[in-house]
């Protein structure tokens, strides 16, 4: 009976995963707008170029007088003609005024089917003088349509594509601090009772913690170049998340350099309260005190809006779920094999 | 750090269009599945390598 | 409430004995000396006449650490064995650490001293240090910087000294990613005093270099009677 249940949490991770990785992966990104062109207008009729990324804001069959495309200038807004659409692209004339609230204008591409799509400062009107919009150009607030998009996630500025390194970035650390708690707990416990039962335990969760902590540091590094442009930033998250894995890396070298000395498992378990405690400090209290790039903390309440979107909670707890069930998975298998070692060395 | 310099890059590096739009997102699908599998699998013949070698210390003992 | 009186008796026993001890062997403190003013006038020699405040701030915080590192590495190896069997039994370990950590501080503020006095005297401030009160902030800041350093390194050397071979070696390697933190934000002070970063934005690192510094003692203090005797 025992073994069946272990064998589903165990089988029961592993299909997360793989719904995890079918889902993460095929989901469609809803569409977003990367780039207006030529992004300096003159004075006179103008024609643009909108490019999207993501699924599809045009379907077959739809004519340009579907989409209506309003460029904004401080609060108000100007009359574009929208001329010819294709499903990631759009093109539209635009009579440029000579008096503009603000040189900057932003887009919004209102669609038929994927709801408003927007551009923050898309294009500038250098020679615009600061004024209204004539009365004639200007537009009153049209109604925003209803998006009818399937399952999707949703389309971040800067993020877009790589949103979905989030199944696998995040739920990593989570599975790290779960794990590595679960050794502070057992080292904790090591210096109350000074067995080794509880050293076996902290060694494996720190040998499987620091597993997962290099995969976060890697996935994160991949999305630090895909959203930040470099492969490693000064950030206080970030140099907080190295520490971390170098400090545990530490534990695992004076375990080494111990060999096989009675007082391994004290001094070890000293070493990772040690650790723990400044692993808190640095990943959980530092970081929310300075100012970071990192999500999640200061400096970017954008990603807030991820919690709010159904169809990434549908993926995104099941991540969590699976990661964390593998990484117990590994933890056990680890301590297992500590119990073994040492029966075979105490007999 | 410099919007558009990010901007660019990321158009540059064309991970939207030609990583999703020319489907080779479902070779990143398989390779990470088979990664997925192939982690199972290790696991589970050394979880069971482990219940094995558990057992025999058991029976050894008196 | 006695044992308490005993633990900080224990704790001024041992920072004396420390200090009798530093000035009896005294090549060790000349030794740290000599490093430092050593490494100062490679960098004298490595640098040109005007050096900028990055260039300063590493030079500067890459001697205190590995004079930090000199000074305070074999802090709790430095006795001979059947004296440190004699405190292993007889002392209390947290007036032991305490008065350990006690020297250490003092150790530290003197080499804070001598470095920072090297830096001026090979390599002059750095360029940029104009307005008022700076070098005061900066002074401030390597010495924070040092203290903070200083309480995670005696803790490391704390848990080197047990392990019987090559614990010199095995400190660094246990030191260094711990001391990362404390010289990442004392760098930034460093560099933000020289760069005339105004006095809102560099008012919170001596805050937190002290927070680490208390935070590390405090939990060196609760472990190590939990090492000692082992």
């Amino acid at each position: 009976m025992k073994g069946t249940l272990n064998w589903i949490w165990k089988g029961g991770g592993i299909l997360l995963l793989a719904y995890v990785i079918l889902w993460g992966f095929s989901t469609p990104l809803q569409p977003g707008l990367v780039s207006c062109s030529p992004s300096q207008l003159g004075l006179d009729e103008e024609t643009i170029t909108l490019t999207a990324v993501g699924q599809p804001f045009a379907r077959d069959g739809e004519v340009p007088e579907d989409f209506n495309l309003v460029l904004r200038s401080g609060k108000q807004l100007l009359r574009t003609e929208v001329t010819a659409v294709s499903p990631h692209t759009l093109e539209a004339r635009v009579n440029v005024p000579p008096t503009l609230p603000t040189r900057g204008l932003d887009a919004f591409l209102l669609t038929p089917t994927a709801g408003t799509l927007f551009l923050g400062n898309a294009c500038f009107v250098e020679d615009a003088a600061k004024g209204d919009i004539p009365a004639a150009m200007a537009l009153s607030k049209p109604d925003d349509p209803t998006p009818a998009l399937g399952f999707s996630f949703p389309f971040q500025p800067n993020i877009m594509e790589s949103i979905r390194n989030l199944l696998w970035h995040v739920p990593m650390w989570f599975a790290m601090f779960f794990i590595m708690g679960l050794g502070f707990v057992a080292s904790l416990a090591q210096l109350r009772t000074d067995s080794a039962g509880w050293d076996h335990r902290a060694e494996a969760a720190v040998h499987t913690g620091l597993i997962f902590g290099l995969l976060g540091l890697a996935t994160g590094s991949l999305w630090a170049r895909w959203t930040w442009g470099a492969w490693w930033v000064s950030d206080p998250q970030l140099n907080g998340a190295l520490v971390t894995v170098l400090l545990y890396s530490g534990y695992l070298i004076l375990r080494a350099a111990m060999g096989d000395d009675d007082r391994v498992g004290r001094l070890a378990a000293v070493y990772n309260v040690f650790a723990f405690v400044m692993l808190v400090i640095l990943l959980m209290v530092l970081p929310r005190y300075t100012e970071s790039l990192h999500p999640g903390k200061d400096g970017n309440p954008g990603f807030n809006s991820y919690d709010l979107d159904n169809s990434l909670r549908a993926v995104f707890y099941p991540a969590v779920i699976g990661w964390g069930a593998l990484c117990y998975w590994m933890y056990t298998l680890r301590l297992r094999m500590n119990r073994l070692a040492y029966r075979l060395l105490t007999q | 750090m410099n919007m558009d310099t990010i901007m660019t890059s990321i158009l540059l590096n064309n991970l939207e269009g030609f990583f999703f739009g020319s489907g080779k997102a479902h070779v990143v699908t398989g390779v990470a599945l088979m990664i997925l599998c192939g982690l199972a699998i290790s696991l589970w013949r050394m979880d069971r390598k482990l219940s094995r070698l558990e057992d025999e210390v058991r029976s050894q003992k008196p | 409430m006695a044992h308490f009186a005993d633990t900080f008796r224990t704790a001024g026993t041992i920072a004396g004995l420390e200090w009798r001890l530093e000035w009896r062997q005294g090549h060790q403190l000349a030794a740290v000396g000599l490093f430092a003013i050593a490494s100062v006038y490679v960098a004298f020699q490595a640098s040109d006449q005007r050096t900028g405040p990055a260039a300063w701030t590493a030079m500067l915080w890459l001697v205190h650490l590995f004079s930090g590192f000199t000074a305070i590495g074999r802090l709790f190896d430095r006795e001979r064995s059947d004296i440190r069997r004699y405190l292993q039994w007889t002392a209390d370990p947290l007036g032991l650490m305490l008065g350990k950590l006690f020297h250490a501080l003092l150790t530290t503020t003197a080499l804070t001293a001598v470095v920072l006095g090297a830096f001026i005297l090979f390599l002059g401030w750095p360029q940029g240090l104009d307005s008022p009160g700076k070098p005061g902030l900066l002074v401030l800041g390597a010495w924070l910087g040092g203290l903070s350093m200083t309480t995670t390194l005696v803790f490391v050397s704390a848990v080197a000294s047990q392990v019987k071979a090559g614990s010199g070696a095995l400190g660094a390697v246990l030191g260094l990613p711990l001391l990362l933190p404390q010289l990442i934000l004392a760098s930034r002070l460093t560099r933000g005093a020289l760069n005339d970063q105004p006095w809102s934005m560099l008012v919170e690192y001596p805050l937190f270099l002290g927070a680490l510094g208390a935070g590390t003692s405090a939990i060196a203090c609760i472990l190590f009677p939990y090492i000692w005797r082992a």
